[in-house]
């Protein structure tokens, strides 16, 4: 599944369905807003690669 | 200058702190500015004479009779709606806007001028060739207190009342009115942000 890493681009709070974001906040969601209000990046799947690998090498730990 | 008057058009763009410029002009039908008063009180001395007791200027409120067709804008450079600017804004279809506490600074730049096809209240007015004219009044760090729905005309209407405090707590400045007469730029207002104005 593909996943994007969601940034919200105001210095205030923004609701996007039935999440908040904060001032500045970034999560990791689904789903890609469409709103200008968001800095969207997709997360590459090398990414998810690097960071499957990482959790491997740290016994499986986040 | 070789304008007689600013009338008929205007632009107004409102912009959060580090958001984009958000264009209001094309559902808006009339503006009021009410620039705070540097008043005094008077002090009548014994020969007769007067002496001012100076009051701290007052907030500054801006006054929009508007036409919006949405409840907020959720996305894009034309807005739609007033709604999210006193309470917090929604992003996503379908607008669902609840009254809060959130208490949000955003900032109103009202422009006239004779530029053919100006797109923005916080463009650049260049000198160069065009001599372009103009009168821009900003006000920034200031908060929406009033977004008042009407239908007794037949058509809906919003009354919005942005109020904004002449300094900010540090003593800088929240309020300037800039023009042009031509013969020089009349710079485009810099992204506003929590540490930049205009």
């Amino acid at each position: 599944m593909e996943k994007y890493k969601v940034t919200n681009r105001l210095e205030q709070r923004v609701r996007y369905n039935d999440i908040i974001f904060g001032s500045k906040e970034t999560k990791v969601m689904d789903n890609k807003p469409t709103s200008d209000k968001f800095i969207v990046e997709k997360i590459t799947e090398i990414d998810t690669e690097k960071k499957e690998k990482k959790q491997l090498n740290n016994g499986g730990k986040k | 200058m070789t304008q007689d008057s600013w009338s008929e058009t205007a632009l107004i763009a409102i912009t959060a702190q580090g958001g984009s410029d958000v264009q209001f002009a094309c559902s808006t039908e009339t503006v009021d500015v009410d620039i705070g008063d540097k008043d005094f009180d008077s002090i009548n001395t014994l020969c007769g004479g007067r002496l001012p007791k100076f009051n701290p200027q007052g907030p500054t409120t801006i006054t929009f009779e508007a036409y919006p067709v949405e409840a907020g804008t959720a996305t894009g450079t034309t807005g739609t709606g007033f709604f999210d600017l006193m309470n917090t804004t929604d992003a996503a279809q379908p607008l669902q806007i609840s009254v809060d506490k959130a208490r949000d600074k955003y900032r109103v730049a009202i422009l006239w001028t004779n530029a053919i096809s100006p797109t923005s209240a916080t463009q650049v007015l260049t000198s160069a060739v065009l001599a372009e004219e103009g009168l821009r009044i900003v006000a920034a760090d200031g908060y929406f207190t009033s977004v008042k729905p009407s239908f007794t005309d037949g058509i809906l209407k919003f009354t919005v009342m942005f109020k904004v405090e002449a300094f900010d707590k540090a003593n800088s400045a929240n309020v300037k009115i800039e023009s042009t007469d031509g013969t020089a730029d009349l710079p485009a207002l810099t992204a506003y942000t929590s540490t930049v104005k205009w």
